[in-house]
């Protein structure tokens, strides 16, 4: 490489003292070669390049890996996929027998709607119905789950229960930290919160719409 | 660079804000801020990725290979750190990669409709023809640069950045860069001696 080289890279980019610039000017050689970089520098300058195509960010998002997902979602996923269910006439039979027996014997031994509390006290309970519920039909059952290993106690406190934090108990799982209940809520739009412990509030992660409650907490969302 | 600190900063903590969680909404929250990320900066980088290799196929290629990558490595980067920068750096690495693999075959020129449109505006038909011969006199010739000097003259005198910011893409000595710089400038001005 020359030594001028260096003085016409500095002319190109802008960089020479005013005695390089003397220099270079005294120098016929140098400055048709430096014309001549400048030329072509130029033309480099206004190369343009097409665009990518219009669907271009919609290819690359969903080429994206999707993140694994976690335990919980799994669980739920599990938990919520349809399974059959074979049952022949006479279970059948059997279980109109026994609901026809539990609807004559139910109103006499509980005449009154259970109350919150009463559901706290049956967490085991397969179907737990918040009070004030007035129609079966407008009810639908709900299965909460949420990980919570180190927990003793998990509630859930929504909309539906008057945000009690503790009348909708969730009961241990097989699985080692789930915890679950199932109950029936109106349908509508709710919004929902564990607690685990009696004061940690917690959002369920498995939501599908979160909305903040304007106190440092980001209430689930469910619509039915 | 073309963008502030502040936007990429922003774009950044968008990312980062959905931490390292797994569930849905997470996977959901960062998405959102990488799309943001794509749109913001896909025009760039397919654009150094076309000037690196004369070909729109290849450089489409290059640049959704390079978000992807971005994708599952963007919460690593250093907050104040530039995003474009960084997609170049990943850019010209995949670029280097398609040029190795392409070094004994004569890459095509881009085809004429794969070309800006030369003839807008005020060129009467004898102008435009010539500038298209000239941008594809130009191209053949930075075609014929060693990759190494292909990526700074594409970096310093076409995309028109510092040294500074090529050193934030390109881990080399200063002086090493601007060697590169005299002899990329040399050689295109040998091959373009006498034709531009």
């Amino acid at each position: 490489m020359r030594s001028t080289d260096e003085l016409l890279r500095k002319a190109i980019d802008g960089e020479l003292s005013p005695a390089e610039a003397v220099e270079l000017k005294g120098n016929t050689g140098l400055e048709r070669e430096l014309g001549h970089s400048r030329a072509v520098r130029a033309a480099l300058r206004e190369l343009k390049a097409p665009r990518p195509r219009a669907d271009f960010t919609a290819r690359v998002m969903s080429a994206l890996p999707h993140a694994q997902p976690s335990l919980a979602a799994r669980l739920w996923a599990a938990i919520v996929a349809p399974r059959s269910v074979n049952v022949s006439f006479g279970q059948l039979a059997g279980a109109c027998a026994g609901l026809a027996a539990l609807l004559v014997l139910v109103p006499r031994a509980a005449p009154h709607r259970a109350q919150p509390a009463s559901l706290a006290a049956a967490p085991s309970s397969p179907l737990a119905t918040p009070a004030s519920f007035e129609r079966a039909d407008d009810l639908v059952p709900v299965r909460f789950v949420v990980m919570e290993p180190e927990a003793k106690d998990v509630t859930v406190a929504g909309d539906f229960n008057g945000w009690k934090t503790d009348s909708l108990h969730l009961v241990p799982s097989d699985e080692p930290g789930v915890w679950t209940v199932t109950v029936k809520i109106p349908r509508g739009r709710h919004k929902y919160m564990f607690v685990v412990d009696g004061n940690r509030w917690e959002t369920d992660p498995l939501a599908e719409e979160h909305h903040r409650d304007g106190f440092g907490h980001e209430n689930a969302v469910i619509d039915l | 660079m073309s963008t502030t600190p502040t936007e990429d900063a922003a774009l950044l903590a968008a990312f980062a804000s959905a931490g390292d969680s797994h569930s849905p909404k997470a996977e959901n929250t960062r998405r959102m801020a990488f799309r943001a990320v794509v749109e913001r900066y896909q025009e760039s980088v397919f654009r150094l990725s076309f000037h690196l290799t004369n070909n729109a196929e290849e450089a489409e290629d290059i640049a959704q290979e390079t978000f992807v990558a971005a994708y599952g490595t963007l919460a690593k980067l250093r907050p104040g750190s530039s995003i474009e920068a960084w997609l170049t750096s990943i850019a010209v690495n995949r670029a280097r990669d398609y040029l190795k693999s392409h070094r004994h075959a004569k890459t095509d020129l881009a085809a004429p409709e794969d070309l800006p449109q030369l003839t807008d505006g005020e060129l009467d038909p004898e102008e435009a023809a010539s500038a298209i011969q000239r941008e594809k006199l130009l191209r053949e010739a930075i075609e014929h640069l060693p990759a190494a000097y292909r990526t700074v003259i594409v970096l310093r005198d076409i995309e028109d950045k510092s040294y500074e910011e090529i050193r934030q893409i390109l881990p080399l000595p200063l002086t090493t860069l601007k060697m590169r710089v005299i002899r990329g400038r040399l050689l295109l001005r040998k091959y373009l001696e006498g034709r531009l």
